[in-house]
């Protein structure tokens, strides 16, 4: 098990090559974990459980002669899997990350060959493989599950499939979390927030399960294969983004770590728009449009506040790499690091979201209750847009001139969606206290839900409060613009400083070959 | 033909301070030089920057010619930085710590296994291969970080206060490493705050004060600079006032002072002059046992160029 074995004992020429190609931080963290006290506590102490909780449920199950033992058994076991392998091997992932903080190994990686990407999927992997161990020992509680009958094999596979997406998931949500926390306050305060969002995470997962084992969906049509796939995704991109912007924040100050992150939203926001327009052209209805306008525009919100708060200035080494040429830079620039940048990409996104919805109301069949339903509709969109513009573009200007520093970042980010969260509920808790039916049940203007509805498709009661979200939207533009100008002047700058470089480097090269 | 390490002209802020001021100079092949200064002066920074674990506001950092704001991946491979704080991983063992960096510096098969045993041969960790880091003590982490920062055999070395927190044996065993490895041609940076060590290991020193670069280049050559002057240090079997009196009829003696049973004084003049002045002293019937010019040492460097300003 230990390094020196493999080292003085001649292991097979297959395994040397895999172990060569492996993540080194995957081979170490193995190692690691392997012998770390963590899981060979914890390991044997969860299948002790495990086994003690069997015990109980056929006990007590047999007493009154159940004839749903099995699926009592699996769900059971499945329970205690599902607290393993997304709630423990997350935790372990957090820990070994933020390890490397508190022992000033980070430096050291970050000098090596190793790319922030490599070093976040070498710890997502060797959580990954924690959690297969897991899910190799729960196996014989569940095979002994499936032969007590009650539960088809079907959904166990679809289950332990799900239970393995959640658990790259929440390790990835975990990693994103301990990269954010270089210092141990704020780690342990993380910790916190991250055994909040497992227990959530946990809880839900268990009511699903339940459902699922209730009315166990036949999978023989396409629907619910699609309904399968969709479940699969959504469960597997929270992960997906928290690895992304792990290794953008574990990525050096002044590389370019935003780039790549900007152009991953970007293509899952038109494939999202596009799988919606698919999904409306192909069998239409009235709520699909809607849904999708909102949920994207939501979605796409909480990933750009990331881009919309970032350090205002290129950095000296990102400049060097701009675009060559200052209109290729100009293009290119909601795509480069900066928060006036940023708040231009996410306006892209939003236009692309209004366009989607559009285009679903323009190209579909007529679904609404009457006629110029279609334009109401766009219009809901648009105002949500608008609330969501305010939220982003206002916070982000006010901290615009201090976002350098780190802990202002991390202010900006979380003032964003906890200040869009009081706006929204704060009148409601006012509205018990001045008993106000209307702002009691959430119809007030600050719930940008509300007055997109209810001014658009369900009549014009908030008409004008609508057409006051946009005014201010369009004030809250019109306040980013300077930034917004500055942003892309300096993106144009850099292009077109890039281009004299190269064209003197020719140049010289030129001179030099004519000697 | 540039110098291995060549720092030009680097700047560095943090907020309101300015850690690293228009710093400039370089490191041969070979050559080891000290960096010295008070406390909070900007050792670190610079050694970071040229690290490229911080980039420069201002000027570039070339390691064998590849600027560390352009080429990073570049400099990293050629360049061995020993941060002052390090930590160790639990649970890791020294083989495979040192497994590890040879994998994330992209050694493979054959050649990483070879690397690894060459290193722990070079720094003698060959026989606690199988102790966990842990367990350690300093100076043998130490030499595991020394290890661990010559996998990728790199032509430039910046060593952060190496020294700092070993015994005098540990030190001494750094000190023929660290010769060693500029005895193969590496460029070596290293700072410390321990002066005679630094003298004894170095060719030549930087010294840094507030940011800012006070002087740079061998410490007899500062020394020189910094004094007009020749010291001498005389000591004779004759009661010490009579020296005195003898010394103060001198023209060219300045500033003459006790030191222990001798006396010390500056001397304005030429080698022959000095002659004339023993000779001068003898005549008188004085029986000189000691007169020895004092080298100015780095201790003396460091006190007259840097004001003790912490920072
Ligand atoms: N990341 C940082 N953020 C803010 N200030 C910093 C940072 N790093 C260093 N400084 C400041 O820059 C100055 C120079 O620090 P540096 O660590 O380079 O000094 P040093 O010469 O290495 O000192 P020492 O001998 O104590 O190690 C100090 O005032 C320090 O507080
Ligand atoms: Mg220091």
């Amino acid at each position: 098990m230990t390094g020196a074995t493999e080292a003085d004992v001649p292991a097979s020429a297959s395994t040397r090559a895999f172990s060569d190609r492996s993540n080194p931080i995957f081979v170490k963290e193995l190692r690691a974990a392997l012998r770390g006290r963590y899981f060979r506590v914890l390991f044997p102490l969860t299948l002790l459980v495990a086994t003690l909780i069997a015990v109980l449920v056929l006990v007590d199950g047999g007493s009154y002669g159940s004839n749903r033992l099995g699926r009592d058994l699996f769900q059971a076991m499945f329970g205690c899997l599902l607290v393993a392998v997304t709630g423990l091997v997350p935790f372990s992932a957090f820990l070994s990350m933020g390890n490397e903080w508190d022992e000033h190994t980070y430096d050291l990686l970050v000098i090596s060959r190793l790319r922030p990407l490599q070093i976040a999927l070498g710890k997502l992997s060797s959580a990954g493989i924690e959690g297969l161990l897991y899910f190799s020992a729960f196996t014989p509680f569940l095979v002994f599950a499936f032969l007590l009958r009650g539960i088809d094999i079907t959904s166990i596979a679809l289950l332990l499939v799900g239970a393995w997406i959640a658990s790259a998931s929440t390790s990835a949500v975990a990693l994103l979390l301990a990269s954010l926390g270089r210092l141990r306050l704020v780690r342990v305060m993380l910790m916190a927030l991250l055994a909040a969002l497992l227990l959530a995470a946990n809880i839900g997962a268990n009511a699903y399960v339940d459902m699922h084992l209730r009315q166990p969906p036949a999978m023989n049509t396409m629907e619910e294969w699609q309904a399968l796939a969709l479940t699969y995704f959504l469960l597997g991109l929270p992960g997906l983004l928290a690895l992304a912007a792990a290794s953008s924040g574990l990525a050096h100050a002044e590389e370019n770590a935003s780039t790549a992150p900007r152009v991953l939203v970007t293509g899952l926001l038109v494939t999202l728009l596009g799988i919606g327009i698919w999904s409306h052209l192909s069998s239409p209805s009235r709520h699909t449009p809607m849904i999708v306008g909102f949920a994207c525009a939501l979605g796409v919100a909480l990933c750009d506040l990331f881009f919309v708060t970032e350090a205002e200035p290129l950095s000296r080494r990102v400049a060097l790499f701009a675009p060559r040429g200052g209109v290729r830079a100009l293009f290119a620039a909601p795509f480069l690091p900066g928060g006036g940048r940023g708040f231009v990409l996410f306006l892209l996104h939003l236009a692309l979201c209004v366009g989607a919805v559009a285009a679903m109301l323009a190209w579909g069949p007529h679904v609404g209750p009457r006629a110029g339903w279609e334009v109401e509709a766009v219009f809901c969109v648009v105002v949500f847009a608008g609330y969501l513009v305010v939220y982003l573009g206002g916070v982000s200007l006010l901290f615009s001139g201090r976002t350098r520093d780190a802990r202002t970042r991390l202010v900006a980010r979380v003032l964003i969606p906890v200040g869009a969260l009081i706006s929204i509920f704060a009148p409601a808790l006012l509205g018990f206290l001045v008993e106000d039916r209307k702002w009691m049940e959430m119809q007030h203007p600050f719930d940008p839900f509300w007055v997109a509805i209810a001014s658009g498709v369900e009549g014009d009661d908030a008409k004008h409060w609508a057409v006051l979200a946009c005014v201010v939207a369009v004030l809250v533009l019109a306040l980013n613009a300077p930034r917004v100008v500055r942003g892309l002047a300096e993106a144009r700058a850099a292009g077109v400083e890039r281009e004299r470089r190269a064209a003197q480097t020719a140049r010289a090269g030129e001179t030099a070959h004519a000697a | 033909m540039t110098a291995a390490l060549e720092i030009r002209g680097i700047t560095k802020r943090f907020g309101a301070l300015t850690a690293v001021n228009d710093v400039s100079f370089g490191v041969e092949r070979g050559q080891i030089l000290g960096f010295i200064g008070p406390n909070g002066a900007g050792k670190t920074t610079t050694m970071r920057i040229c690290a490229t674990l911080e980039y420069p506001d201002h000027g570039d950092v070339f390691v064998d010619g590849h600027s560390v704001l352009t080429y990073p991946r570049e400099v990293r491979a050629r360049l061995g930085f020993m941060p002052d704080s390090y930590g160790a991983y639990a649970n890791t063992t020294i083989w495979e710590y040192l497994d590890f960096f040879a994998r994330a510096y992209g050694l493979k098969g054959d050649a990483r296994r070879k690397r690894v045993g060459e290193v722990m041969d070079f720094t003698q960790l060959g026989d606690l291969q199988e102790k966990e880091i842990a367990t350690l003590s300093k100076g043998m982490k130490q030499r595991l970080c020394l290890a661990k920062t010559l996998l990728h055999d790199p032509s430039v070395m910046i060593l952060d206060e190496p020294a700092a927190g070993l015994d005098p044996r540990a030190r001494v065993e750094l000190r023929e490493l660290v010769r060693a490895l500029a005895g193969m041609g590496k460029a070596i940076l290293v700072s410390s705050h321990i002066l005679t060590e630094l003298a004894e290991m170095c060719d030549g020193v930087a010294v840094i004060e507030r940011g800012e670069l006070k002087a740079t280049g061998l410490v007899g050559d500062i020394t020189r600079g910094l004094r007009s002057h020749a010291q001498v240090y005389v000591r004779v079997l004759e009661p010490i006032e009579v020296l005195e009196r003898a010394l103060a009829e001198q023209p060219l003696v300045q500033k003459a002072r006790r030191d222990g049973a001798g006396v010390v004084f500056d001397h304005a003049g030429a080698p022959a002059e000095l002659a004339k002045l023993l000779a001068a002293l003898v005549a008188q019937g004085l029986q000189p046992v000691e007169f020895a010019p004092r080298e100015a040492n780095l201790e003396e460097v460091f006190l007259t160029l840097t004001e003790g300003k912490l920072q």
